[in-house]
């Protein structure tokens, strides 16, 4: 069996004991998903005031805005539910918690972000299917083009999370700093890149690169621009390596506290 | 140890004159802030994302004012409109998650351990409270008017309302106090109130002005928004910033007031009620 099919199964065992864990709280669960759903649904409430005052912003329209929020939710959702502890793992490294990773047969990286889901995160999921299902755009064509966006959308988020948490190797607890970080991607991947010029438009593409996402409604799901999609993915292949030299350049730098700790 | 429970602990019971007890309280907010000011430069770091979001309105705000070629929305100038949003911004960042630290005390029952303290649990917690508050407004306003000064220019307000807008933000966070409590205090009847907080920050954003004035939004939603308090934790304060008037003040204070004694008696009631519910097993 390839080292790929082990990681995917690897991956779905995990995925599916997470999600057990989950529902042994039924009602936690769904707390935690409508109410996420509704967060969501109250900024599409702002979007759709602010479009009846301004008709657009630029080329874009309340449907463009739908898409970019599908796009962003659905590739938020993918990446917290399947790899929710890519958030913790700056506290990981500077609490001296990889050990018990460091103890196994698997790949490390892999086995420290699979090992937690945001339950919160399948509000998201939901929240942009169901966005996507009522922007009007919805074709089989726009659909393949949406899901292939949206899962290289949850690449992008993992990868960022991952280099920004792995700075804690470099300058001890980067906690704050990476979920600072994390957020400005976010923030920025909600919004119109057009909105941006000069520098600021620069570093949306490459410091934070909100922008490699929010080109999707526009350029990929409007015009169909294939070259757009390829972009995005050499984008993402670039920031996974990134990411994957920064953690395990600075794992070589960890530093056990002997700590004994019971994982639940 | 089973089924104990007790009611609110009144300074009345220790025999301690009211002088002493609200010097305990300031002993409190005086201790707290100078907690709060050893990370400072934590909070100063955690105003980057008002930096970023400051950035990205100012941004939006001038697209549009520039592409429908508007003067004025809502009688808002386009400097009007981002400064009211970064002090609206300013208002919501500043308010600490008391939600969080009460479902946490109720779920772990550590309450128990403080019905036994000289002091009434409701009022210790909005000391500390008011304590963050403190800090993180005066931090987050420092950063907030240099940013959007840089970006539209001078503030709009007049110095001399500085004390008014004092007493606005006062009651402001007052009443967020009230509300987050009591979501937090719902921890005694329902398993997680996290996405009841969420809901209330989202609501405020939208019937409270955050992101926009109340006078842009339809007539409908502005109708919504006149029965809740929201808009008197973040709208009301946000446009006297901007569009300072005495009359107006003194409407909203006087607002701000009334609705800080009908939730205060509520959160009174929620607190009591949750008590006689607690439960301590073990010890």
């Amino acid at each position: 069996m390839s080292t790929a099919v082990k990681n995917l199964r690897f991956i779905w065992h995990y995925f599916k004991a997470n999600l057990s864990t989950a529902m042994e709280y039924r009602a936690s669960f769904w707390t935690q998903v409508v109410g996420m759903v509704l967060n969501d649904a109250l900024w599409l409430c702002f979007w759709r005031l602010f479009f009846q005052e301004f008709r657009t912003i630029g080329d874009w329209t309340y449907t463009e805005l739908l898409l970019l929020y599908a796009v962003v939710t659905i590739g938020f959702g993918l990446a917290y539910t399947i790899m929710g502890n890519c958030r913790n793992l700056s506290q990981l490294i500077s609490e001296g918690h990889l050990d018990f990773y460091l103890a196994l047969p698997q790949n490390i990286l892999l086995h420290v972000l699979v090992s937690r889901m945001d339950v919160s995160a399948w509000g998201d999921l939901f929240f942009g299917i169901l966005v996507y299902a009522i922007s009007g755009v919805v074709t089989w064509y726009n659909t393949i083009l949406l899901t292939i966006a949206s899962i290289l959308t949850a690449a992008i988020m993992v990868f960022f999370t991952v280099a920004c948490h792995s700075l804690s190797f470099y300058i001890g607890n980067a906690h704050a700093l990476a979920s600072q970080l994390t957020n400005a991607l976010l923030t920025f991947a909600m919004y119109p890149t057009q909105l941006f010029r000069g520098i600021a438009k620069f570093l949306l593409f490459t410091v934070v690169p909100a922008g490699l996402i929010t080109w999707v409604p526009t350029e990929l799901i409007r015009e169909h621009r294939w070259e757009i999609l390829l972009a995005m993915a050499a984008g993402t292949v670039f920031l996974g390596f990134v990411a994957v030299i920064l953690f395990y350049r600075g794992l070589r730098k960890y530093e056990s506290g002997n700590l004994i700790s019971v994982r639940v | 140890m089973a089924g104990t429970h007790r009611s609110l602990q009144s300074e009345a019971q220790f025999g301690v004159p009211r002088k002493v007890a609200l010097y305990k309280y300031l002993e409190v907010l005086r201790v707290n802030v100078q907690n709060q000011l050893v990370y400072l430069m934590d909070f100063v770091f955690r105003s980057l994302f008002l930096i970023i979001i400051l950035f990205i309105f100012a941004h939006l705000w001038e697209f549009a004012y520039r592409s429908a070629k508007l003067t004025s929305v809502s009688g808002y100038t386009f400097p009007e409109m981002i400064w009211y949003f970064m002090f609206a911004e300013v208002i919501v960042l500043s308010h600490p998650h008391v939600q969080l630290r009460i479902d946490l005390e109720v779920k772990q029952g550590n309450i128990a351990y403080a019905l036994t303290k000289p002091y009434s649990y409701v009022i210790y917690h909005y000391f500390f409270y008011l304590s963050e508050v403190l800090v993180r407004t005066l931090v987050n306003l420092v950063i907030g008017c240099t940013m959007v000064g840089l970006l539209v220019g001078q503030p709009p307000f007049r110095a001399e309302s500085i004390p008014y807008l004092a007493i606005c933000l006062l009651f402001s966070s007052a009443i967020d106090f009230c509300i987050s409590m009591g979501i937090g205090l719902l921890a005694f009847w329902i398993e997680d109130t996290r996405s009841v907080q969420f809901i209330y920050q989202k609501l405020l954003f939208i019937l409270g002005g955050m992101l926009l004035p109340i006078e842009v939004f339809p007539t409908f939603v502005q109708r919504l928004a006149y029965y809740l308090p929201l808009r008197f934790i973040v709208h009301g304060p946000a446009r006297m910033f901007v569009k300072f008037d005495l009359n107006q003040w003194t409407w909203l204070a006087t607002s701000q007031l009334l609705w800080l004694v009908a939730l205060g008696t509520i959160l009174t009631g929620l607190y009591r009620k949750g008590v006689k519910n607690l439960h301590v097993n073990g010890g």
